[in-house]
């Protein structure tokens, strides 16, 4: 991939060890999505040339920004890889424009016509009467669309955006995701967007590169990740349940103990299996009828949401399971009594680990 | 035990007895505050006064009537000229210099940092006669480097202005160095990230987002070392001498003119006052502001 | 080597061994300019017995402080271990500043027994105040030398010489006692100079030619006495040189009066004057 991204690297900080394989193409969109701690942000550093790596290269364009076996190493302003801060760090001693500008102008491009580029980016995002304000006098939203035209208008190759609705409050938030996500539509190079918000991965990016302690640990499109979780920490995040076990025929043994019934497929070995909550039902007596997973487990925590409930239960597997606040009324459900519970081996999803 | 002091701050408390309970505890140390207050401004009032009295006393003394007719007496106008000359190059040489040795110590990983910042401060805190003897053996004739600078270049240091100039830059720049370092260290070196993300080069970084951030302290940093090279005596008179209109500064023309016009001395102590306190009002937010 | 002074001088200090000038080295070195500075010198009273005849009338007791010029630091320490050996019960206390500070003391009320100035214009301060016992009287002289760097490279003699525009000069401001009565005497002998800098106090004079800064200085001659081998002196010809007179005085407020008689009288002995005279003063 000429145009694209690529980065193989390894790198330490602290205590930890960073061991990451990725590669984005040009007009691709790549969430790198974990934890926090999950060491995204240092490779966002390293990709931007604002830390070193500890071994391997980074190719960005058909051109090496970094290899370690030849001991090249661009500076961050020989890279042309935009950054989109968490905090945006935009410079509040200049004007708007002058933000804007400023990559242009470091470039040298002539003050009149970096200040041109400036006001025709303004005015895409809607900016343009803000053009002589200090960035400190805008609204969040504001700023992060000042924080993204100012990387957009230095004219990149590739755009780092590091959790870029982190700093804005909930009600913006989603107005702002939706506009970052066109705008990012509209940009030819690729983009490596970071963050923890599972959702906002999957609404922005067309690929989740999944990052716990260092290591990649799935990647995959929005729905594939979404619909087959390799890591409880995803699974949780998209809101299922994430079970591992070992499969043969129509049944997994699972680890922590137990079994389910799955569809009849021909897995074997060792498998994920997913179920979502909302396949799981509640009974206060114990249900009959067709093949099912069925079993009695103590109910650990309910919790309300709207009018969806989501109630854990205990034992071996403990699960969520969703249901709605009518059928809680009914089933008079609270934390600390038992329970029936049952889904259907058809609403099991198995998969390879 | 409790309730002795009381009685002199003039607020007794209505329970007399030993009991200490809680809330009693409070009600019977009420009284011990004010005294406390009063003995506290007491003292702060006698330090101020440590400050005033001379100021007024310099003020009183000054023949008021005399001074546009001393102001501009060729010792005054002499001293002033020159003070103005040395003070404003050592503030040149020091931001020229000083801002660097700031930087190095602000963002650099140096080696025994904390003792070359040691070196570098110690000015401060040096007796300026002492500072100017080391001078003298450092760049005076006989001096390690003056020796040879005058064989290489003819170029002398005692006795002239350019040594008065070192004397003060000496004193001065490390009040310019310290307050330019703990901005450069206030300062958001991700911002410096953000700007190299954007292709921008070191200088254009330094010259459009360091300075920028740093420029109230290198105000301050400024002012402060201007006003004590503006001051400057100790090391002066022992390193450049005393020569009007060459190396008799302000300082050093109040200390002569003591014993010859008294009344010139006090117009120019006043004249070097008004600047000292233009330099704080120029520092308001910074010092006369808690 | 050390200063080399008239040979009077010379012998004097070597003979009490006074003044803090280190014995050591052949005595009579020739001194390069043999001039004598003056006849007055009270040779005569070199072997200064203690308990001679100056105080025979009764010993004084406590504490006399004396406000004294700072040019007398040496030979005053000199003359209070003398006169404590004749009045054990007395204790000299000294209080050295410049002649000025000294006036502004005094008339600003700060107790003291004696005033000893190294001018009149500040002796006239406090009489002009009243607060002198007796008409002050001079008790000693100082004159003008050339201070110059050992070895003497310039071959000053005079106060001629130092007209020499390659001569890197320094005077005391004319605004001290020391500057003005240099100036004085330049004048009197009609030589023009062009000093590189004019000290705020003689002692800095001293000192720029002690650290080689300056090729010459005119200094007193009880300053060469202290001075370090890096300096020499040369004695300005009687002719060409000023004497400046320090005046004493005993102080109307004092509370040890007759302290502050014994004590200016002993600084008017034969002995007071033999130690003044070691330490580089011409006696009266």
């Amino acid at each position: 991939m000429t145009d694209g991204l690529g980065v193989d690297v390894t790198m330490r900080r602290g205590t930890l060890d960073l061991r990451v394989e990725l590669d984005v193409a040009a007009g691709e969109i790549v969430a790198v999505v974990g934890p926090n701690g999950a060491g995204k942000s240092t490779l966002l550093q390293a990709v931007a040339g604002l830390l070193p790596v500890a071994a391997g290269r980074i190719d960005l364009a058909g051109r090496t920004l970094e290899d370690t076996t030849t001991g090249l190493r661009l500076a961050a302003e020989e890279r042309d890889v935009g950054v989109v801060f968490q905090d945006y760090l935009l410079f509040d001693h200049l004007s708007v424009r002058e933000n804007v500008a400023f990559g242009q102008r470091s470039t040298g491009t002539p003050r009149r016509t970096a200040r041109a580029i400036a006001d025709t980016w303004l005015a895409r995002v809607g900016l343009a009467e803000h053009a002589a304000t200090r960035p400190d006098r805008l609204s969040g939203g504001q700023r992060q669309r000042v924080a993204l035209v100012r990387a957009l208008a230095a004219d990149p190759a590739c755009l780092l955006l590091d959790e870029p609705l982190a700093a804005l409050d909930v009600d913006t938030r989603s107005t702002v995701r939706r506009e970052l996500r066109d705008h990012l539509a509209d940009f030819a190079g690729p983009v490596l967007v970071v963050t923890h918000e599972p959702l906002e991965a999957l609404a922005l990016a067309d690929r989740l590169v999944v990052v716990e302690d260092g290591q990649v640990t799935q990647v995959g499109d929005a729905a594939t990740v979404a619909r087959h979780p390799r890591s409880d920490w995803i699974a949780r995040l998209v809101g299922v349940n994430l079970l591992t076990g070992t499969a043969s025929g129509g049944a997994v043994a699972l680890d922590g103990g137990g079994a389910v019934r799955v569809p009849d497929t021909d897995q074997h070995g060792e498998v994920f299996v997913a179920v979502h909550p909302r396949s799981v039902s509640l009974h206060r007596d114990e249900p009959t009828g067709s093949p099912r997973n069925v079993w009695k487990a103590a109910i650990e925590d309910v919790e309300v949401d709207q009018d969806r409930v989501r109630v854990a239960v205990g034992g071996a597997p403990s699960l969520v399971a969703e249901v709605t606040a009518a059928a809680l009324a009914d089933l008079d459900l609270a934390a600390g009594g038992d329970v029936w519970i049952s889904f259907k081996a058809a609403d099991v999803t198995v998969y390879p680990r | 035990m409790p309730d002795t002091a009381p009685a002199a701050a003039g607020i007794t408390s209505a329970d007399p007895g030993p009991p200490r309970p809680a809330q009693g505890g409070v009600a019977s140390s009420r009284p011990r505050l004010p005294s406390a207050h009063v003995v506290l401004t007491c003292l702060a009032v006698l330090a101020l006064a440590l400050f005033l009295v001379p100021l007024v006393g310099l003020v009183a003394r000054t023949p008021l009537t005399r001074i546009p007719e001393l102001i501009v007496s060729p010792a005054v106008v002499q001293a002033t000229r020159l003070s103005v000359v040395t003070s404003l190059a050592a503030l040149a040489i020091s931001t020229v210099l000083g801002v660097p040795l700031a930087w190095f110590f602000a963002r650099r990983d140096v080696p025994f940092a904390n003792l070359l910042r040691a070196i570098a401060v110690l000015p401060m805190v040096l007796p300026p006669v002492v500072g100017g003897v080391a001078l003298l053996l450092a760049f005076g004739r006989r001096g390690l480097l003056g020796g040879p600078l005058e064989q290489v270049t003819g170029v002398r240091l005692p006795f002239t202005t350019a040594g008065a100039v070192m004397a003060a830059t000496f004193v001065a720049m490390p009040f310019l160095v310290v307050t330019v370092e703990a901005g450069l260290r206030q300062a958001d070196q991700r911002l410096e990230d953000a700007a190299s993300t954007l292709g921008a080069s070191r200088w254009t970084i330094y010259r459009r987002i360091t300075l920028p951030q740093i420029a109230p302290s290198l105000g301050a940093g400024m002012a402060l070392c201007w006003a004590r090279a503006l001051g400057e005596f100790g090391a002066t008179i022992t390193f450049a001498g005393n020569f009007p209109g060459r190396t008799q500064t302000m300082p050093l023309a109040v200390y002569l003119l003591l014993e010859s016009d008294a009344q010139a001395a006090y117009v120019l102590s006043l004249l070097l006052l008004a600047i000292s306190v233009a330099v704080l009002v120029l520092l308001r937010g910074r010092y006369l502001s808690p | 080597m050390r200063t080399r002074l008239a040979v009077p001088l010379l012998l004097l200090a070597l003979l009490a061994g006074a003044c803090s000038i280190e014995d050591g080295g052949p005595p009579a070195a020739e001194p390069p300019v043999a001039e004598r500075p003056d006849e007055q010198t009270p040779g005569a009273a070199t072997e200064a017995s203690p308990g001679s005849d100056a105080v025979g009338d009764g010993l004084v007791e406590g504490e006399i402080v004396v406000q004294a010029a700072a040019s007398l630091t040496d030979a005053f320490a000199d003359v209070a271990e003398a006169f404590s050996a004749d009045h054990p019960d007395a204790t000299v206390v000294y209080n050295f500043a410049g002649s000025q500070a000294l006036a502004t003391q005094i008339v600003e009320g700060a107790p003291a027994d004696v005033f000893a100035s190294a001018n009149f214009t500040q002796m006239d301060v406090v009489a002009e105040n009243g607060l002198v016992v007796d008409e002050p009287e001079v008790f000693v002289n100082n004159q003008l030398a050339v201070a110059v760097e050992a070895g003497n490279p310039f071959g000053i003699s005079s106060l001629a010489d130092l007209a020499d525009p390659e001569l890197v000069l320094v005077l005391a401001a004319p605004d001290v006692p020391a500057g003005s009565f240099a100036a004085e005497a330049l004048e009197g002998a009609g030589v023009e100079v062009t000093p590189a800098s004019l000290e705020v106090d003689v002692r800095s004079v001293l000192s720029k030619v002690e650290l080689g800064e300056a090729d010459a200085g005119i200094v007193y001659t009880s300053d060469l006495v202290t001075a370090s081998d890096a300096v020499e002196g040369v004695v300005i010809p009687e002719a060409e040189n000023v004497v400046a007179a320090y005046p004493i005085a005993a102080l109307d407020e004092g509370p040890n009066p007759e302290g502050a008689a014994a004590f200016i009288d002993f600084v008017l002995s034969a002995e007071g004057q033999a130690i003044l005279g070691e330490c580089g003063f011409v006696g009266v």
